[in-house]
């Protein structure tokens, strides 16, 4: 099963050229988010507003402890010493920040579990403006308002893909398993799941942290491909663009695949047309548009096939019948040639 | 603090409460009726500011007030018809995500058409002008606001008990299917809570925007953010609970920004949102809200 996944993704990255290696790197970035946030809101079926919070959280924490102790003398001077000094590579500081944030996670998770439906999407929404307001408030660790500089650009294409390909295995695991079952039971009847025995509140914690670790290390990927970040990175913006790659695309990781997919052609594409466009007297940037274009597609996803173009549905349930489709004809036609 | 200071801050306390309190109810209302939570309901307080913008100083005041209503309250119908009519029976969350989808759509829209730099709307000059009792200032569009709110608020309670459309409205409310058995038009009553709900907005939106004295596609954000938190808090389909929440959200707002010291300004949407968290936790139906109403 994870065969056909993990073929799709691989056959994806076939191409790199130096344009084309950008647009791959960050397709990459936001696929690892948004199948992080499919973790959690395919499984769930609860919006979380907030998992961009653990991304910057994971974002400063990388970025801190391995950028060059000499930039950070002049960059965030009042900081501890001990992460002043610090010089960690891109592997090992990747996986403290993972660590840290999910810590984090933990223990904000103990309450959001406790909520559902608005309340829990609310209190993600609040986690990502604690989060903003938190980074604001340490500028001795974060410079604060100002942009983060300095932090190396260990995240090559190798990098990208490898950390995808992770991401989606993981994540397909995960869905898989006995704990993506429960979750996926107590999703679509809360009360027959806990009725049968299942402890929502745990499964729910499992899927929660387990979908930011994903986003964390999504986190440190893309703070090492553009090298410097500030709080506005982390913005409502970018939550809204990787929601919307989720809900697109459907419940399943390959849902997520797909939503990836098609948000980052869109914005590829209104990038390319450079120019202005204007109605009669009205003129503006072409790109501006973009969320106008990516709003009505979720309208429009919504209210035709409200679980996403994919639904539930895995690349391989897709694949497997197709293919044994095409199998069936091609061996047997002598067969029903003669039926026939 | 002395006292002229603290009954200073006490207005202000009010009248941005009365503009939080005004949000939540409009919002409680469509959540009641519709049983969604329309994150769209920002824009109608930016398409009122736009309607001002393009209409003072053409028309008397009066009249452009009555116009930027009226404009809100039809676009909030129109919304309802064209969008949210067709994602029907889905679940809240779909409902909350086209919304959402929809107010990105508008405010793209308004940046468009209008550009993104701030239009100033041309309030006439008594709403900048305060009077002074004794040692203590106080603006007339406090005054104003507070006094508005509390006229609507009076009206709104009559006309829910009094009157047909109200009693339909409650009705629905409460149970819309008995309520349709028993003869309640459910369209009608739909059409009727959304312009209700956008005529809320748009007066809200123009005390809020009466602060700053212009608007920006993205001027409806911050009263939709504050209004949907006294909304969440006070309880969504509880009127009192929406007042209570909005007028305790600007009072939390004015103490905060007094008590904080001017670096950690930031630090109050930091506090208020741990505040919804912790009372989401011990009450998520709000602190007025029924339970079993699906939040």
């Amino acid at each position: 099963m994870l065969v056909g996944l993990l073929v799709a993704v691989g056959l994806i990255y076939g191409g790199s050229g130096s344009t084309a290696e950008r647009v791959f790197i960050l397709f990459a970035i936001n696929l690892v988010i948004a199948v992080g946030l499919q973790s959690f809101m395919g499984l769930t079926g609860i919006v979380s507003f907030g998992h961009v919070a653990f991304m910057a959280i994971a974002a400063y924490t990388a970025g801190i402890l391995t950028s060059s102790p000499l930039i950070k003398e002049s960059s965030i001077a009042d900081a501890p010493a001990f992460l002043r000094h610090a010089e960690l590579g891109f592997l090992p500081g990747t996986v403290v920040a993972v660590i840290f944030t999910c810590v984090i996670a933990a223990i904000v998770g103990l309450a959001i579990v406790r909520l559902s439906g608005t309340a829990a999407t609310i209190s993600t929404y609040a986690l990502l403006v604690i989060v903003g307001v938190a980074i604001v408030n340490l500028p001795t660790l974060t410079r604060g308002n100002q942009t983060f500089y300095g932090i190396p650009g260990s995240t090559t294409l190798a990098a990208a893909i490898a950390f995808a390909v992770a991401a989606v295995v993981v994540a397909r695991l995960f869905q898989d398993s006995r704990w993506g079952l429960l979750l996926k039971a107590s999703r679509e009847d809360q009360l027959s799941a806990a009725g049968s025995g299942v402890d929502v509140r745990r499964v729910r914690f499992g899927a929660w942290v387990l979908s930011i670790a994903i986003v964390a290390a999504g986190g440190s990927l893309y703070a090492h491909y553009v090298g410097a970040i500030s709080p506005a990175a982390f913005s409502l913006q970018l939550t809204f663009v990787i929601v919307t790659m989720v809900i697109i695309g459907g419940r399943g990781v390959s849902g997520a695949m797909a939503g990836a997919v098609i948000v980052s052609v869109i914005n590829e594409i209104m990038r390319q047309f450079d120019g202005q466009i204007s109605f009669g007297p009205i003129e503006t940037e072409f790109a501006s548009i973009t969320p106008l274009i990516l709003g009505a597609i979720v309208i429009a996803i919504m209210v035709r096939r409200p679980s996403g173009l994919l639904g539930d549905r895995e690349i391989d349930d897709l694949i497997v019948p197709f293919t044994a489709k095409i199998g069936r004809r091609f061996w047997l036609a002598e067969d029903s040639k003669t039926e026939g | 603090m002395d006292t002229t200071e603290l009954l200073q801050q006490v207005v202000n306390a009010l009248s941005l409460g009365s503009i939080y309190a005004l949000v939540a109810i409009g919002l409680g209302v469509v959540f009641s009726i519709a049983r969604m939570v329309n994150f769209a309901h920002g824009e109608l307080v930016t398409i009122a500011g736009y309607t001002l913008y393009g209409l003072f100083g053409r028309v008397p005041w009066p009249v452009a007030i009555a116009a930027a209503i009226a404009v809100s309250a039809g676009a909030a119908v129109i919304m309802e018809r064209a969008v949210f009519k067709r994602v029907k029976g889905a679940d809240p969350v779909a409902l909350l995500i086209v919304s959402f989808a929809l107010s990105l759509i508008i405010q793209t829209v308004l940046l468009i058409l209008m550009g993104g730099t701030a239009k100033p709307i041309g309030y006439p000059s008594w709403v900048q002008a305060s009077f002074t009792i004794g040692q203590l200032t106080v603006a007339w569009r406090d005054v104003a606001t507070c006094a508005v709110t509390f006229a609507v608020l009076v009206s709104l309670t009559r006309f829910l008990r009094r009157s047909v459309v109200g009693l339909a409205l409650r009705a629905s409310a409460e149970d819309q299917d008995v309520a349709r058995i028993l003869g309640v038009d459910p369209r009608r009553v739909i059409v009727a809570a959304f312009a209700i709900s956008g005529a809320l907005a748009g007066l809200a939106g123009i005390m809020w925007l009466a602060n700053s004295a212009s608007v920006t596609p993205t001027s409806g954000f911050e009263p939709l953010m504050n209004g949907f938190i006294a909304a969440v808090l006070g309880g969504l389909g509880s009127l009192t609970g929406a007042v209570i929440a909005g007028l305790g959200l600007g009072a939390l707002e004015i103490v905060l920004r007094n008590v904080l010291p001017d670096s950690m300004v930031g630090l109050t949407d930091g506090l208020v949102f741990v505040a919804i968290i912790l009372i989401l936790l011990i009450r998520p139906q709000g602190i007025f809200g029924k339970v079993g109403r699906e939040v």
